[in-house]
């Protein structure tokens, strides 16, 4: 961190930039892109190398595990077969052995075949699948021959176990169990895959917390040394007692200064005091104390003083929340099914059913979407009232509870009730994250920090939907909640030992919420929202959040499989994102980046239906993140373009939050549409018509693009938020 | 009272007394101790048609080893109906406190028929049992087997016969079906009406062959041979051997005529395989039975239970038997499905 006093202190400019440029945001992010470097390095180092031993494990422990099922099954059937022989029944006359057979393979899913070779080595009895490789291999002499022990091969898809079956110690036949080599290698390949999960979240979770420390530790003092120097500089000399808490050699540092500060107060006490006892002050010294006076500042700093506020103070419990949030994403339609409840069975006066399963499954994420919606604007109004440290606190309380409550939920029903709280929590503490973000940025700083929220909220989804899914996968829904509860309850400790409530006189004045609807009387606005915004949220909450979970789990994709395509999504949207900010900053064709992002979602998803979705929705949701990252910074830099005149007069940070604001119609549709259509349609069809839907509305959103053409420079300021 | 912890510990097994595992693991360790010495010994007066065999065996076993003081007196009836009137006149003056019967003639020689017993010759009002009474029902016994009499109830020891048959088609499945029976035991004419009917059913022929009669008008053996090939002749695939004591008496002739031909038979009575050349049977071994029958006479001696309150049942599990030797002779192999269920009588 040695670079950080290095910065170029020449560096022209007004006093403003002089002030930032000790520790401004770029050496900021050069630290934190050094830190990111090491510790991926280092980490990605020693994570690959103990992958690679436990991949190279689960070959050694896995297939041997996997012949031992096939032996276990083999020395069962062989007794049965052996016992034939030894009652004296002829080999050749044994009856029903078929059907024997396929019993035992059905109740052994990794196995495909069993089958039992003759003295003369020719099949004899078989059941199952890919016989015809056995038989090319029975004909060809590949397996083992009739006395031989037992013995593995692989043939072309089947690793084929070979047993002997003996009656007094003669071999009168060989049991033949066939194993599926692609099961083998697919457990595997699961298992892999969540090693690589654990590591990568380990790795993102890693960066998370050593961004806090090295913030808490080495940056935030580094700033306050700076600020105290250069307002010593100029003349500020008051004791600022918070400083010298700490014991390390920043804290020593502080004390100096202070000490410092405190005898300068008392050289110039001793001055005053001197100066009091001469009968005549000399004109010149008069005129020279006065100076001095007025240019320096003496006695004690207010409590403030001795803190700065960061951003990295947010960020760390605004991870540690979403992560909790995001745990469930890739299940929640899937533990709603199991909650599932007929109202019949509750109200049976009511006599039919008043909504379909499919819907009443989808309501758990249309009520939270809702309800994000509608607390989000009290949220605001509150931080601005209370403070962003209190109400991300006060947020935690009904987050809090509301997974406790999802953990324990009775029914479907009361489950919704506990994603309302969940939801209102949800919103209140992003709000009061972004609200945090955005007073401690440094002045026209805001879209950096609100970057810093993107990012914070982008590594949480990644993390969470992964991990999650791995977590149900091996401890159920209910407990991955109740680890969703102990994380928000982390995060509000978190956040009450470190943030720290900002001055709030940096606050800009916003323009009131009822003021700023009057811009979606402006057509174009307004399209962006219909054409643009609600679209690309029905598909996220529709496609990805509702149908994904429950298609995949319906053609039995295992839950951490869920898990990873889900997370591709927040991948590739981060991919796309940056994709989307280059080209934009390019070209400048902002609508047809926005349009662009549209067509490619529904092109994705109408493919998708096309492929066998096993191995198509992971390209589609992965297709999907990149399109809908490459629209997200374009959608915002289209605001001023699209109404310039509003952007001016409520300021374009209300234009987003109306945004923000209005596509959540789409969140809270998206679930309804895609279970309605289920029920009645299938999935297929269903993920057609989201699909079909994205074309359509980014077809019609083109000509309107077209007619704006490429916007001007002056709205590539604000796309990276 | 001691037994009902007992009771409870016996219950779920007792449907399913297999083999010696209750009798020989369970019930010593629940009768160690509980030999109820202060009570006077039950006298039980047992009535067998045949000599001591298994089923009483059974009997006896089981209420030693649930440690009951029992004053057992056995009386032979050696084949004879006679005989067994004498035996019941002797139970009517001795009045014992419980009367086991062994075989359809002498339950129905010691109780009559439901609605028409005589109260002079036949027992009316001492607590008994039977056993080994293939159709309690159809032969007039009880009216109903959740409907026993008010002194008396009894266990079931043939599979019903549909189950019978099911057995015989997983051995190998049939279309035609033969059947040679006496037509003077009610037993043996109720069976085979039974599988009449499930013919009709379930779309099989029946072949039904009674023996012939001697001059005397007696069943006679000689006839067994052509019968039974009377039946294979006319297409039969297997050869259903219902209960019937002139058929168990000459169950060697029977069975060995069928093998002789290359008829697979089947029974639902365990000497036809255990002791002779039948080829299958789906049996209850007469052992449990006698076992099973002791549990009822333990509800009533010990609990006080009316036998009007104990339903007629039979063990829920029954056993495969497969003569080997048979198979062989037939070249007619049990499926695998089988091996790991049967028992297998081998030479």
């Amino acid at each position: 961190m040695s670079q950080a006093p290095e910065t170029d202190p020449t560096k022209p400019g007004s006093q403003e930039a002089g002030e930032a440029a000790l520790i401004d945001d770029r050496t900021w992010r050069r630290v934190i892109n050094g830190l990111l470097v090491t510790a991926v390095a280092v980490l990605l180092a020693s994570a690959l190398w103990v992958s690679q031993q436990a991949w190279q494990t689960l070959d050694q422990v896995l297939v041997p595990e996997f012949d031992r099922d096939a032996e276990l099954v083999a020395r069962t059937v062989a007794s049965e077969i052996e016992r034939a022989e030894a009652l004296g029944i002829p080999f050749e006359e044994m009856r029903g052995v078929e059907a024997f057979l396929a019993d035992y393979l059905q109740r052994h899913s990794a196995i495909v075949y069993i089958a039992v070779t003759g003295p003369d080595g020719a099949v004899a009895y078989a059941a199952g699948a890919h016989l015809e490789e056995l038989q090319a291999a029975a004909a060809g002499g590949a397996l083992a021959p009739l006395e031989a022990a037992s013995d593995v091969g692989n043939l072309e898809r089947v690793r084929n176990a070979s047993f002997p079956l003996q009656h007094e110690g003669r071999t009168f036949a060989r049991l033949q169990v066939g194993m599926d080599r692609a099961y083998a290698e697919r457990q595997i390949a699961d298992i892999r895959w969540d090693v690589l999960i654990v590591l990568i979240v380990s790795l993102l979770i890693t960066f998370e917390l050593l961004v806090f420390v090295v913030d808490r530790n080495i940056l935030t003092p580094l700033r306050l040394i700076d600020r105290t120097v250069r307002e010593a500089a100029a003349g500020d000399w008051t004791v600022r007692p918070r400083s010298r808490g700490r014991r390390d050699e920043i804290g020593h540092l502080m004390g100096e200064l202070d000490g410092l500060s405190r005898r300068i107060g008392q050289a110039y006490g001793r001055i005053d005091q001197g100066i009091s006892g001469l009968r005549r002050i000399p004109e010149q010294l008069a005129v020279r104390l006065e100076r001095l006076r007025r240019s320096v500042r003496l006695g004690f700093a207010d409590e403030t003083a001795g803190t700065i506020p960061s951003r990295v103070d947010a960020r760390l419990p605004l991870f540690i929340f979403v992560f909790a949030e995001e745990l469930s994403r890739s299940f929640l339609p899937l533990y709603a099914e199991t909650l599932y409840l007929p109202v019949g069975a509750l109200l049976p006066f009511l006599g039919a059913e008043p909504l379909p399963r499919d819907v009443v499954i989808g309501l758990p994420i249309v009520v939270f979407m809702a309800f994000v919606a509608l607390a989000t604007p009290f949220g605001g109004t509150w931080v601005a009232r209370f403070g962003a440290r209190r109400v991300f606190l006060a947020g935690a309380v009904p987050a809090a509870i509301g997974y406790a409550g999802t953990a324990a939920a009775l029914s479907v029903y009361d489950l919704l009730v506990w994603r309302c709280l969940a939801a209102v929590g949800y919103a209140v503490v992003t709000i009061a994250a972004q609200g945090y973000l955005a007073a401690t940025a440094e002045p026209g700083q805001r879209a950096r920090a609100m970057a810093v929220f993107v990012a914070a909220v982008t590594t949480a989804v990644i993390c969470g939907s992964a991990i999650g899914a791995v977590l149900a996968d091996r401890l159920g829904y209910r407990a991955t909640f109740v680890v969703s509860t102990a994380l928000v309850v982390i995060a509000a400790l978190v956040a009450a030992s470190y943030m720290h409530e900002p001055r709030r006189d940096t606050a800009p004045v916003k323009a009131r919420l009822r003021e700023v609807v009057r811009a979606l009387a402006n057509p174009r606005f307004a399209g962006l929202i219909l054409l643009a915004a609600i679209p690309a949220k029905i598909a996220l909450t529709g496609f990805l959040f509702y149908l994904t979970p429950l298609f995949l789990d319906s053609l039995d994709v295992s839950q951490p499989a869920i898990g990873r395509t889900i997370m591709l999504y927040g991948v590739f949207m981060l991919i796309g994102t940056q994709i989307g900010a280059w080209l934009g900053d390019r070209g400048g064709r902002y609508a047809s980046l926005v349009a662009l992002g549209g067509l490619l979602t529904g092109i994705a998803l109408i493919a998708v239906t096309t492929v066998d979705p096993r191995d198509g929705m992971a390209v589609a949701v992965g297709v999907f993140g990149l399109a809908q990252g490459i629209a997200s910074a374009p959608m915002l830099a289209l605001l001023p373009v699209l109404c310039p005149a509003e952007a001016r007069l409520y300021g374009e940070t209300s234009l987003v939050s109306l945004l923000r604001l209005s596509e959540r119609v789409g969140s809270v549709i998206g679930p309804l549409l895609a279970a309605t259509m289920i029920a009645t349609t299938g999935y297929n069809a269903t993920i057609a018509v989201i699909g079909g839907l994205s074309v359509v509305t980014a077809m019609l959103f083109y000509p309107l693009a077209m007619r704006i053409g490429p916007a001007g420079r002056q709205a590539s300021g604000d796309t990276t938020a | 009272m001691t037994g009902t912890g007992d009771l409870r510990l016996f219950r779920p097994t007792r449907r399913s007394l297999l083999a010696g595992l209750a009798a020989g693991a369970l019930l010593p360790a629940a009768g160690i101790g509980r030999a109820r010495a202060a009570e006077p010994p039950y006298r039980i007066f047992m009535i067998t048609w045949r000599g001591w065999e298994d089923a009483s065996q059974g009997f006896k076993d089981y209420l030693d080893r649930r440690g009951l003081r029992t004053e057992l007196i056995v009386r032979d009836a050696g084949t004879s109906r006679d005989k067994v009137a004498e035996i019941v006149q002797e139970a009517i003056e001795t009045r014992p406190d419980l009367v086991y019967t062994w075989g359809t003639t002498t339950a129905l020689t010691a109780f009559g028929t439901v609605g028409a017993p005589d109260p002079a010759t036949q027992i009316t009002d001492i607590p008994s049992v039977f056993t080994i009474v293939s159709d309690p029902v159809g032969s007039g016994i009880v009216e109903a087997f959740d409907a026993p009499r008010a002194n008396l109830t009894g266990t079931l020891y043939i599979a019903p016969v549909e189950t019978q048959l099911r057995t015989i088609h997983a051995y190998g499945a049939f279309e035609t079906l033969g059947a040679v029976y006496n037509p003077q035991e009610s037993n043996a004419r109720l069976t085979i009406d039974q599988v009449q009917a499930l013919a009709e059913r379930d779309g099989f022929s029946l072949i039904a062959e009674p023996v012939g009669l001697d001059a005397e008008g007696k069943p006679d053996p000689a006839s067994i041979p052509d019968k039974v090939r009377a039946v294979k002749d006319q297409g039969a695939e297997w050869l259903y051997i219902p209960p019937d004591s002139f058929l168990n008496v000459n169950r060697d002739l029977l069975t060995d005529s069928a093998a002789a031909i290359g008829l697979p038979s089947f029974a639902g009575a365990e000497n036809f395989i255990r002791d002779s050349h039948g080829l299958l049977g789906l049996v209850s071994r007469y052992y449990n039975v006698g076992q099973f029958t002791g549990y009822l006479a333990e509800q009533i001696l010990v609990d006080g239970r009316s036998p009007s309150e104990i339903p007629i049942e039979s063990l829920d599990r029954f056993s495969l038997l497969i003569n080997m030797q048979t198979a062989h002779r037939l070249g007619f192999y049990p499926p695998m499905s089988m091996l790991t269920i049967a028992e297998f009588i081998e030479a």
